[in-house]
């Protein structure tokens, strides 16, 4: 369990960091982008998938590992649907992840690099420490099949998982895209001392 | 009337025909079923990882996330229930992303899938048939009264084993 405390900071960062990834899809695809405010929980890994839709749920996601002091993985989820739209409206033609068009999947990629990218270059420069980032990687698949892997490589010794949520807005339009930071164990020490020594 | 039962990632779970057990979007976990044909008694783990040594040392283990206490579950569970001899299915294990770096952990798919095999071995249990590794996520659901075990994908289609 999180002490409301923590929960706040937490969100904080979820907002911070999900709101500079909102500006830089905004900027990508020309349309206004909105976020909710973010959550942020510790639960049993059991009911995650059911957190992003549900276990079956079909996304297209992009992930980001990211190293240095605060450590852990950023997931972005959004149902295929959302993902073909956003994708078909930068390249200007119709996209499906089935078809597997080579322009259109790198246009995905580049979507997945500029929000997560921005996402972690905002924790750093908030929790004031270099986050160094690899290059993401993508998966088109089931929700649940994705955050297990993830949850699995971040926190695989804890029985609850950690994660800060936040939905997506796009064109006014309700989308049940999510980015998902899951830090490790030992980050998240990190993050409360940095952030209490900021005041 | 007959029941699905659900189980969840670090779950298991135990029932009798004309149920059925299933559980929904494996990745890198492997989801493993110990049954007796005769009695037709069934129980499904869905594993998480490869080996309890690394759980903490004060906290109590959930038995269904790993493979070597996951295993030793379902059969403690199925003898108590009278079964004899055991069988076994499994599907999962998949490398769910593709990095450009590749590490030990990227292989947690592989890594559990052998973990299991292992633990059945020990346990001197027929592995009668898996399907494991690839890309892709995998829906599993278990038909106690037939012993077969449905496997759907998003994009590779649907088969049975």
């Amino acid at each position: 369990m999180l002490s409301e405390f923590e929960q706040d900071l937490l969100k904080e960062l979820g907002n911070i960091g999900s709101g500079h990834a909102a500006t830089a899809l905004s900027t990508l695809l020309a349309k206004p982008v909105n976020i909710t405010v973010s959550s942020a929980e510790m639960e049993p890994i059991t009911y995650l998938p059911e957190r992003v839709g549900g276990p079956e749920r079909h996304v297209a996601s992009v992930l980001l590992e990211l190293g240095g002091d605060i450590s852990g993985m950023i997931l972005i989820l959004f149902p295929v649907d959302d993902a073909e739209m956003m994708v078909s409206s930068l390249i200007g033609s119709g996209f499906t992840f089935q078809a597997a068009d080579e322009l259109g999947q790198s246009a995905w990629e580049e979507i997945g690099n500029i929000m997560s990218g921005a996402y972690a270059r905002a924790l750093g420069d908030w929790l004031n420490t270099p986050i160094p980032i690899h290059v993401p990687a993508t998966a088109v698949d089931m929700a649940g099949s994705i955050v297990e892997f993830v949850v699995t490589s971040v926190q695989p010794e804890e029985d609850a998982a950690l994660y800060i949520d936040t939905t997506f807005r796009i064109d006014g339009k309700v989308s049940a895209g999510h980015v998902l930071f899951l830090p490790t164990h030992g980050s998240l020490e990190r993050i409360k001392q940095r952030l209490m020594g900021h005041g | 009337m007959a029941e699905v039962l659900k189980i969840g990632i670090a779950e298991w779970k135990q029932t009798t025909a004309p149920n059925k057990l299933r559980t929904a979007g494996l990745g890198s976990c492997v989801g493993v079923i110990l049954y007796d044909v005769r009695l037709q008694v069934a129980a499904m783990a869905h594993v998480m990882l490869p080996d309890s040594a690394i759980a903490r040392k004060h906290q109590t283990i959930e038995v269904g996330k790993y493979a070597d206490t996951a295993i030793d579950a379902l059969v403690a569970s199925l003898k108590q229930a009278g079964a004899g001899r055991l069988q076994a299915k499994m599907a999962g294990g998949a490398q769910m992303f593709q990095f450009k770096y590749e590490n030990e952990a990227m292989r947690i798919g592989e890594r559990n899938a052998e973990a299991v095999r292992n633990a059945l071995k020990a346990h001197r249990i027929p592995l009668i048939a898996e399907d494991c590794g690839g890309h892709n996520g995998r829906t599993i659901e278990f038909d106690v009264a037939t012993c077969v075990l449905s496997i759907r994908t998003v994009s590779v289609g649907t088969k049975e084993i």
